[in-house]
């Protein structure tokens, strides 16, 4: 394990109190997988076709921002910015969903 | 405390640097202070790290699913279960987030791991605090790093210098633009080699040889991804746990030099020195390869396969990036028994008996002097309590008369039905003795451990020069060939010769290759050796 802990001290890693809150924020979310599994398949039905497959090539196997850019013709600038509004959106879209389901 | 319009836009931009690897240590650091006095900033972090988890998995076909019936608990279960799995197996081996603390999270996490066979998570499961506590952080930890270093790849190009060009060699950069002075920082994320090669350190210590045409991001001074073509690295013990991604899998570095070299989604990784961790993506399996090793991480078809080491195909860039000569296995031939056992620990010996041949798998009562054995001997590791299975073969050609090709002979007395010749006693005599034959034969394994050194006697009255010994990989790869194996020509009244073999590399198979002449061959005790 010695060289994942070399390997610690050069990355940058959370404090230990923001650890010990995610860890009880994900305690949560495991809590609500199902729901929240549905909600993001609902919310992935109603993104527009030409985000879904931006989606879809940012995170299929391998990927990469730049790949997607690759494959998309757009500057891999662009498909970050539009990656950071999408992924917003389904935010903003599976809260919604949750709160609606009374999780 | 809802997050405010303001806090959510810089918290949405942050977490995007964060996915796509490009996150400065300021940005990390307000980011850190967020997530500390607001807890609905964490809930919104997690929130999109979830999401993150989510849409590695999502397949459009998932869509059909929209509206319709919902995965069975069961099956979402068994996701759960896979991701903490996975969980564990990411932390273990790529995260260090707790277990360079002095706190007890570390205890709780050792526990945890100690348990992770037997725990069932999710509901209607009690689970200790202390473990959940452990079980989430550990989860925390492999998402973190999942969005860190899976999902994230960056492609922008920042002010930060993650390496030096030592040497521009005879490289020729995609963008004309790239430095092409020795010593000039490379400000440049994505280093795109059209050509010829180039030498880069990290900061920390790592030597990359890039081999044009290639395509290498760099996400950090300790991370990489090869989009394409071949890197060759030398890391330094200041640079160990340096992690490279491909489009197919991971590579880990223990203190090694290797060369990864990417085609679509395979990756072809040989090991030169010291050690490398790989796991193919979407696969908990990891692969542990030592020095003298290649393997091909096959994304499309999902399999992880040995290949021959090759060492020689990237002696140029190895000699660049180490300032050494390329590791070569050697392959040793030793005439001297006690010389050949001095280098190792443990050594089997299978008698040539007919209490050891009855053992074959084809041989049904213990053979008496002159007993035709057939061409094929298997010997099972149940069967003789050795710790590796083989097989012996004639490789001879057909005799011409009768079509069948010469088989063993235990204790062959063909010329002298009085006696077994000097030499042929406790032995397999590769055909007759009488006739003109190439008596050639094959040692080959057939399970158990790998093996490097292998030995047997040779029972011969006769050496030629043309004769050869074949000693063959694991792969099938010729290792090393060695010309009129015997230790002299004329081996007096007992014409034993010994044949030993050490190899850096397992071998699988020998072959004796003797010329067609009158020469008789055969074969005496074989020795099994480990180091």
């Amino acid at each position: 394990m010695a060289f994942l802990k070399k390997q610690g001290r050069e990355r940058r890693r959370f404090s230990d109190a923001t650890l010990e809150e995610i860890a009880d924020q994900i305690m949560a979310a495991r809590e609500e997988l199902d729901d929240r599994r549905d909600a993001v398949q609902q919310c992935l039905g109603k993104l527009p076709e030409r985000d879904r497959q931006l989606i879809q090539l940012r995170y299929e196997p391998g990927a990469t921002t730049k790949s997607a850019a690759d494959r998309t013709g757009r500057s891999v600038h662009a498909v970050y910015k539009a990656l950071n509004r999408i992924h917003g959106q389904l935010l903003d879209c599976i809260r919604q969903r949750l709160a609606e389901a009374g999780v | 405390m809802p997050l405010e319009p303001a806090e959510r836009a810089q918290l949405d931009e942050w977490l995007g640097a964060l996915r796509d690897g490009i996150i400065n240590d300021t940005q990390f650091q307000e980011l850190d202070a967020l997530l500390r006095r607001n807890p609905e900033a964490v809930r919104y972090y997690v929130d999109y790290i979830t999401l993150c988890v989510e849409l590695r998995k999502y397949r459009p076909e998932d869509l059909a699913q929209v509206g319709g019936e919902p995965s069975s608990e069961e099956l979402l279960r068994e996701v759960l279960e896979q991701e903490r799995l996975a969980a564990v197996r990411r932390a273990e081996m790529m995260s260090c987030e707790l277990v360079d603390r002095e706190t007890d999270v570390n205890e709780r996490w050792a526990y945890f791991l100690a348990r992770d066979e037997t725990i069932v998570p999710v509901r209607h499961v009690m689970i200790p605090r202390s473990v959940a506590y452990a079980a989430v952080a550990v989860l925390a930890i492999a998402l973190f790093w999942i969005a860190h270093s899976l999902i994230a790849t960056p492609g922008e190009t920042t002010d930060r210098s993650l390496a030096t060009l030592v040497d521009p060699l005879d490289g020729r950069w995609t963008d004309p633009r790239m430095p092409t002075t020795a010593g000039a920082k490379l400000t440049s994320d994505m280093l795109q080699l059209e050509s010829g090669r180039v030498h880069v350190r990290l900061p920390d210590g790592v030597d990359l040889v890039l081999e044009g045409p290639c395509e290498l991001e760099l996400l950090s001074g300790t991370h990489g991804y090869l989009h394409s073509g071949t890197i060759v690295a030398k890391v330094s013990p200041s640079g160990v746990g340096y992690t490279l991604s491909t489009p197919s899998a991971l590579f880990i570095d223990m203190g090694t030099g290797f060369a990864v070299t990417v085609r679509g989604e395979v990756s072809e990784t040989t090991v030169f020195e010291g050690v490398v961790a790989g796991r193919l993506h979407g696969s908990r399996a990891e692969h542990t390869m030592a020095r003298f090793s290649a393997k091909r991480f096959d994304r499309q078809t999902n399999t992880v396969s040995a290949m021959p080491y090759n060492g020689t195909a990237f002696a140029a860039s190895w000699r660049i990036a180490s300032g050494k000569e390329i590791p070569i296995p050697q392959c040793t031939f030793i005439t001297n028994e006690d010389e050949w056992r001095a280098h190792l620990k443990y050594v089997e010996t299978f008698e040539i008996t007919p209490e050891m041949l009855v053992l074959a798998r084809e041989v049904a009562t213990k053979p008496r002097d002159n007993t035709p054995l057939g061409t094929v001997l298997t010997f099972d590791r149940s069967a003789t309590s050795l710790m590796r299975g083989f097989r012996l073969r004639t490789l001879q050609n057909s005799n011409p008369a009768t079509s069948v090709p010469p088989g063993f002979v235990y204790n062959d007395t063909e010329d002298n039905p009085a006696r077994v010749r000097p030499g042929f006693h406790n032995a397999l005599s590769i055909g007759d003795i009488n006739d003109y034959e190439d008596d050639d034969f094959e040692i080959e394994l057939l399970d158990g451990p790998p093996l490097y050194a292998l030995a047997f006697e040779l029972h011969d009255n006769d050496l030629d020069p043309d004769e050869r010994l074949e000693i063959i990989g694991e792969h099938d790869e010729v290792i090393a060939v060695f010309e009129a194996p015997g230790s002299s020509r004329d081996t007096g009244p007992t014409w034993i010769n010994f044949v030993g073999i050490i190899s850096d590399v397992p071998i699988r198979a020998i072959r004796l290759n003797e010329s067609p002449d009158p020469d008789d061959i055969a074969l005496g005790r074989i020795f099994f050796g480990d180091r």
